[in-house]
């Protein structure tokens, strides 16, 4: 029975494998809008493809996706077709020397296996490659994909068109050809030289008149000319793509493609004003009219002053409109300059919309029009079912401002990814209140690492920055939570002011990951030991320490009669503490002083010491040596001078050092001498100040240093008025310390107190007291005083209610910028944090909170929340 | 059953005693040495006994004829002789001048007397394919030689292997290179074409004539028109036209030289077009083709050059390039090829080619086999040789320890049965090695 049911299993896991392998060909693509490349684009679409082409493609809601299919979701994105250019040289352009060369293939350079990933950054995946730069006919254009499987897939038209260049650059080939002389035999006879056809463009004309004429009638000839292939264009009504700039080389061009039956494709023409006075597209030989664009993107030439006689010239894309006014709007296409601007054709197709001409027929120039011109328009050139799943992956619309390729895709498969090396995010939303107070509206913040980097509605930002759109969001900073018990993993046990827990945090935290959700992104640990230290830390996967300690927590007894003096006696022994701290300081700084002098003075002993040993060292030398000679020299008498010389300096700069030595004696390694024997004998050495002795450091009292400082604040909590008073004499006025009221549930009765002595205050976690029949809204009557504040919940998972409890604050009165500054700006400020969060600006931490509507109105709720730039929740993933 | 197993043993006796009859005196065995057969396990203390100039008998307990001339191989390795796959040394001159010659064959053009012969035995080198040059277009036909011999006609085992085409322009574009070489090919097709349509006319003339003849017996005793006879064909045109259609037949492979990864590209699409049978030369730099060329599981001879470094072009960084691991990884099955001249002093042999592969991971025996079994494939001449099998030529190679080993030494070389290289009484190596002589 077992052995049945596992057979089955095993049989029904086969068969599931089985399926799975053939849906896995099947990719749904999921984007915001869709431009199929010809007609309207699509807005929320979805396009199907499987085994490389598109089968079907449509508005989300209509579209039927198989279930079986691969998703993508990249419905931030916009996806275009792959571009299609309608002529490059990206086949090996050296020219030969004959001047017809019709057989030559463009295909046959292209090579393969070159790297095209600047091209296909650039949004291409199909290009035209033309031979030859400048003969009259150098060879016949191919289509080739920049990617694909195997290079066999890659071409998809070998002998595309057979090209001509009427342009001055085929004026001058080799008058004369000569062929290769070789070794000469009878296999391999000398051939005969023969002049080529080149000057005048009448000229060229009419050689090529003359060769298609041969070629129509016999389609035989001698195969030096290769009048096979022309007569396989000739009576086929082949394409001929005619390189042309004047308008006579226009001109030219068409009565050839007229007169042999032809169709025509007219590249870089410069002087289309009578073309477009006097062509239409009907009865027309043109196929397709490519239109170079002439500049590239980002540089900058001197380009030639236009003769004064002739008509003015227009700018390609004026004749891009007019000729889509005329009706050639279907053959209209657009080339780069030069080869290397494939890699943003998308910047060099926004110019063309100028003149009037529509986002959507600029794309078409790019893809359906060229593609239908080169016969290719059944693979490639449009999103529709049955063609390649060749497409390019948009960030914003075609040809908008800073619209960038973020991939690119092949026969379905991506043929290039953007890194997104700087991971930068543009965040979007209808206003931003920045905490401060202000509130901008439809702007954005470009967000970078875990900081703000620009906020505004037009900031910088790199072009591949992620986007994340809420177009009625509202962004906040995130909120701070003045007292919780989270970070532990649990409900904290008392601590004293030694301890320290910011290595003891947990990640992933699910108290934590339920408290972020109420928009809560920085917490302070408290616990409740009196004296304790406090802990400031961000609410993100991973918690990260703001700040420890961040302030130093105290409890008012309610007896008053012993809690005082122990208090007391705790902030004096702190204030001892701090206070022989703070001497040592002052001497350090005082022997720092000293000990650079010192210093100078010592190097500068040295060196007249170094001098006078080497003199002293040489003169006995001397002395010796003079010893040893029975007889003086007279040439003594000038070294004689010159010692006495060295010796007036050297006292000179022995002079300052002696003023300055001190009657110390040495201790530290850095400054000891190098004889301690020679120095020991100098009284002259200058003498090393001696270190003041650090007073011995005590984990518990350290904290006071800051606090006594300013540096940190000491929270109180005191709830009745009697504490509360007591609080504020002991702390504020006594001690001078910067004091923050914690609680203060009867704090309506002493307001103005608070006020008077600059006290702020902790509200939470009951912002909403009731006492003597009345009820007192106390944000709102510290809001009335002047009294700054910021709100606690004292919880754990209850955190998340806190936004709750404010909101419920404001309903009874409390102004909504009051509630959010409680929230944001003024706790940063109250824990000296404020350079990091409590508001948005840039060089901030990124930390956001998304609202769906204005902060503290009822119906709104968290969206999304962001911690140092890192997106902890979002709703629509829930 | 006891019995039986004295029964064969008596046959066995009967069957030893009836070669012994036949033995003539140029019976060689060699005795004692570990046999790699290249089919198959190896043999430990085998025997291989041959007999005219073919291989008898391998095995692993043999019993030698008397009369045969005895090889004492004891610790010593026996391996088939070397298959030399594209050289194209060996002959007085790699290419002509003119770049379209398919009537030339090498085998008018080999020099027996030439050092390449001697040095291909000094290093167990048994048979060579002589190939036509790369700097051609189509350059006439390549054989295979065996290295030993004094004239050519005894050398030559197989004639015609192959036709040289090469996809690099010797001089100038490379897609006027394509273009031509494309048209010679279209234009063998096409005149074939006509001359069978002529040949079908002409067959269609006579058959009608001979009904005429038929139906009107003797009444007319005028003779049917003779079929026009074709003009006479030149001896080169004679010969390059049976070198092109065999080629187009498949019956003729070429030899496809691909400098470029594009050049496998074009010669794909030629091979396709044509339906030629191909063997590819490929450079050192159209191993971004590797997939390409797995993909087509014909023979694919790789560059001499099988370490190289490359620049990348935009992002300026070196990289190491191992051909025979990018083969290898792609699962394209690839030969060995030494370098004619004396560039690089390992790639100049087999042995190193072999070792390199086998340092960037290719396991031994496969870069043994491709020396010599996959190689006699290949070129088609497997029948002969290639491995220690029962009736094939009898080329081997006897080594002084395990090949692809920097110490071992080929001891002996024998081609069709014969000695034709002993280490000992190589003068040349002897000459390297003697210490110099005293200048006094």
């Amino acid at each position: 029975m077992r052995h049945a049911l596992s057979i089955r299993l095993a049989s029904l896991l086969l068969v599931l494998a089985a399926t799975a392998a053939h849906a896995g060909e099947q990719h749904a693509f999921f984007a915001a809008r869709i431009w199929p490349g010809s007609g309207e684009p699509i807005d929320d679409a979805v396009m199907i493809v499987e085994d490389g082409k598109v089968t079907a493609i449509g508005p989300r809601k209509v579209t039927n996706v198989p279930a079986g299919a691969q998703r993508h979701d990249l419905s931030d994105s916009v996806l275009i077709p792959g571009l299609v250019i309608a002529e490059t040289s990206l086949g090996v352009a050296t020219d030969d020397q004959r001047t017809l060369t019709p057989e030559v293939r463009g295909v046959d350079g292209f090579d393969f296996y070159e790297d095209y990933t600047p091209y296909l950054a650039g949004g291409v995946t199909t290009v035209q490659v033309s031979p030859g730069r400048a003969r009259l006919m150098p060879g016949q254009g191919g289509v080739v994909k920049l990617a694909g499987a195997s290079p066999s897939d890659r071409i998809l038209s070998e002998q595309e068109s057979l090209r001509i260049i009427l342009t001055n650059a085929s004026a001058n080939p080799p008058r004369i050809y000569q062929p290769p002389v070789g070794a000469v035999s009878v296999d391999n006879p000398l051939k005969p030289t023969r002049p080529q056809i080149s000057g005048s463009l009448s000229s060229r004309v009419a050689g090529l008149n003359a060769v298609f004429g041969v070629a129509r009638e016999s389609g035989e000839g001698g195969d030096e000319l290769g009048l096979e292939t022309i007569s396989e264009y000739v009576s086929k009504a082949g394409t001929l793509r005619a390189k042309v700039n004047l308008a006579s080389e226009v001109r030219a061009a068409m009565g050839l493609a007229q007169r042999y039956d032809m169709k025509l494709i007219l590249v870089d023409p410069t002087a289309l004003d009578s073309f477009v006075a006097t062509h239409e597209p009907e009865g027309s030989p043109v196929s397709g009219i490519v239109l170079n664009a002439g500049v590239s993107p980002g540089a900058i030439t001197n380009p030639a002053i236009p003769d004064p006689e002739r008509k003015r010239q227009k700018d390609m894309w004026e004749y891009a409109a007019k000729l889509s006014d005329r009706g050639f709007g279907k053959h209209l296409a657009i080339r780069p300059s030069v080869d290397t601007d494939l890699d943003d054709m998308l910047f060099l197709g926004g110019l063309f919309t100028r003149s009037g001409n529509s986002p959507q027929h600029v794309l078409s120039m790019l893809t359906t029009n060229p593609a239908r011109m080169m016969g290719v328009d059944s693979r490639v050139g449009a999103l529709s079912a049955g063609h390649d799943a060749d497409f390019v992956v948009l960030n914003a619309d075609p040809f908008s401002k800073g619209s960038t390729v973020m991939s690119t895709w092949v026969n379905g498969k991506s043929a290039y990814d953007r890194k997104r090396e700087n991971q930068m995010t543009l965040v979007q939303a209808s206003s931003i209140y920045m905490g401060d107070g202000q509130v901008l509206e439809n702007a954005s913040i470009v967000v970078g690492g875990k900081k703000i980097r620009g906020i505004g509605s037009d900031v910088s930002a790199p072009p591949d920055a992620r986007m994340k759109r809420f177009r009625d969001g509202v962004i906040v900073p995130g909120y701070i939570d003045l007292s919780t018990g989270l970070g532990l993993g649990g409900a904290p046990s008392s601590m004293s002011l030694s301890t320290r827990v910011g290595d003891r945090l947990v990640a992933d935290d699910p108290s934590v990951e339920f408290a972020r959700k109420g928009g809560v992104t920085t917490a302070v640990l408290a616990t409740s030991g009196s004296p304790s230290s406090l802990l400031a830390f961000k609410l993100g996967p991973t918690p990260r320490v703001l700040k420890e300690p961040v302030g130093i927590r105290f409890t008012m007894s309610t007896n008053l009669t012993t809690g005082i003096p122990a208090l007391k006696s705790q902030l004096t022994r702190g204030k001892a503490y701090t206070d022989s701290w703070d001497k040592y300081d002052k001497d350090l700084a005082e022997y720092k002083v000293k000990l650079k002098e010192y210093e100078a003075a010592k190097a500068r002993y040295d060196a007249a010491k170094k001098v006078a040993d080497a003199k002293k060292a040489a003169e006995d030398k001397k002395k010796a040596d003079a010893a040893k000679k029975s007889e003086a020299k007279p040439g003594e008498k000038k070294d004689e001078k010159k010692e006495k010389e060295t010796a007036a300096q050297e006292k000179k700069e022995a002079k300052p050092a002696e003023k300055k030595a001190e009657p110390e004696k040495t201790e530290t390694k850095k400054t000891e001498t190098k004889k301690p024997a020679a120095a020991k004998e100098d009284p002259n050495a200058p003498k090393k100040p001696k270190e003041p002795k650090k007073p011995s450091t005590s984990a518990s009292s350290e904290p006071y240093r800051a606090a006594f400082a300013g540096k940190i604040p000491v929270l109180v909590e005191a709830n009745t008025k009697k504490t509360i008073e007591a609080a504020v004499k002991l702390f504020r006025e006594e001690f001078k310390l910067n004091m923050i009221l914690v609680g203060g549930n009867e704090l309506y009765r002493v307001p103005e107190l608070l006020a008077s002595n600059d006290v702020s205050v902790s509200l939470g976690p009951t912002l909403i007291q009731r006492a003597d029949n009345k009820t007192y809204n106390l944000p709102q009557i510290l809001a009335n005083h002047g009294v700054s504040f910021g709100f606690q919940s004292k919880a754990t998972t209850g955190v998340r209610q806190l936004p709750l409890a404010v909101q419920y604050s404001v309903h009874k009165g409390l102004g909504k910028t009051d509630a959010l500054s409680g929230f944001t700006a003024a706790p940063s400020k109250l824990l000296a944090l404020h350079d990091q969060v409590g508001s948005l600006s840039v060089g901030k931490d990124a930390d956001l909170v998304v609202l769906s509507g204005p902060p503290f109105e009822i119906s709104s709720e968290v969206l999304a929340v962001m911690i140092d730039g890192e997106w902890v929740y979002e709703k629509e993933m829930e | 059953m006891k019995c039986y197993k004295n029964l064969f043993r008596m046959l066995a006796v009967c069957v030893t005693a009836g070669g012994c009859l036949t033995a003539s005196a140029q019976d060689v065995a060699i005795k004692g040495a570990t046999i790699i057969t290249m089919k198959g396990e190896r043999i430990e203390k085998g025997v291989i006994i041959v007999r005219d100039g073919r291989i008898a008998k391998v095995g692993a307990d043999l019993k030698v004829p008397v009369e045969a001339t005895v090889i004492d191989a004891e610790g010593k390795v026996v391996m088939p002789g070397i298959i030399n796959v594209h050289s194209s040394a060996g002959m007085s001159q790699a290419n002509e001048s003119n770049d379209n010659v398919p009537f030339l064959s090498v085998v008018d053009s080999i020099d027996p007397a030439l050092t390449f012969f001697e040095e291909s035995r000094r290093n167990g080198v048994t048979s060579a394919a002589v190939v036509p040059g790369n700097s051609t277009m189509i350059g006439g036909r390549g054989a295979v030689v065996k290295t030993a011999g004094g004239y050519v006609n005894d050398m030559v085992l197989k004639k015609d292997v192959g036709l040289k085409i090469s996809m690099a322009p010797r001089t100038g574009s490379r897609l006027a290179h394509y273009a031509k070489l494309r048209k010679t090919l279209e234009d063998v097709v096409e005149a074939q074409k006509k001359r069978k349509e002529k040949e079908d006319e002409d067959a269609k003339a006579k058959a009608e004539a001979d009904k005429k003849k038929d139906d009107k017996k003797e009444a007319a005793k005028k003779p049917a028109a003779k079929p026009k006879t074709p003009a006479a064909e030149s001896v080169t045109a004679a010969a390059t036209r049976e070198a092109m259609e065999s080629l187009l037949a498949g019956k003729l492979p070429a030899f496809i030289y691909c400098s470029q990864a594009m050049d496998v590209t074009n010669a794909i699409r030629l091979v396709d077009e044509f339906k030629l049978k191909p063997i590819f030369v490929v450079g050192r730099d159209a191993y971004k083709a590797a997939d390409a060329l797995a993909a087509r599981k014909a023979p694919v001879i790789l560059d001499s050059r099988l370490v190289s470094w490359r620049t990348d072009p935009r992002t300026r960084e070196d990289e190491k390039i191992v051909l025979t691991k990018i083969f290898q990884d792609k699962g394209c099955e690839f030969l060995f090829q030494a370098d004619d001249r004396t560039i690089g002093l390992g790639s100049h042999y087999h042995w190193y080619q072999a070792a390199t592969a086998v340092k960037y991971g290719m396991p031994k025996e496969d870069a043994l086999k491709a020396l010599t079994i996959n190689a006699a494939r290949a070129l088609g001449i497997d029948e002969f040789v290639g491995s220690i099998e029962e009736g094939k030529d009898a080329d081997l190679v006897i080594l002084s320890g395990d090949p692809l080993k920097a110490a071992t030494w080929v001891e002996k070389t024998l081609v069709g049965g014969e000695v034709v290289y002993e280490r000992e009484k190589d003068e040349r190596l002897r000459l390297l090695f003697e210490p110099e002589k005293d200048a006094n």
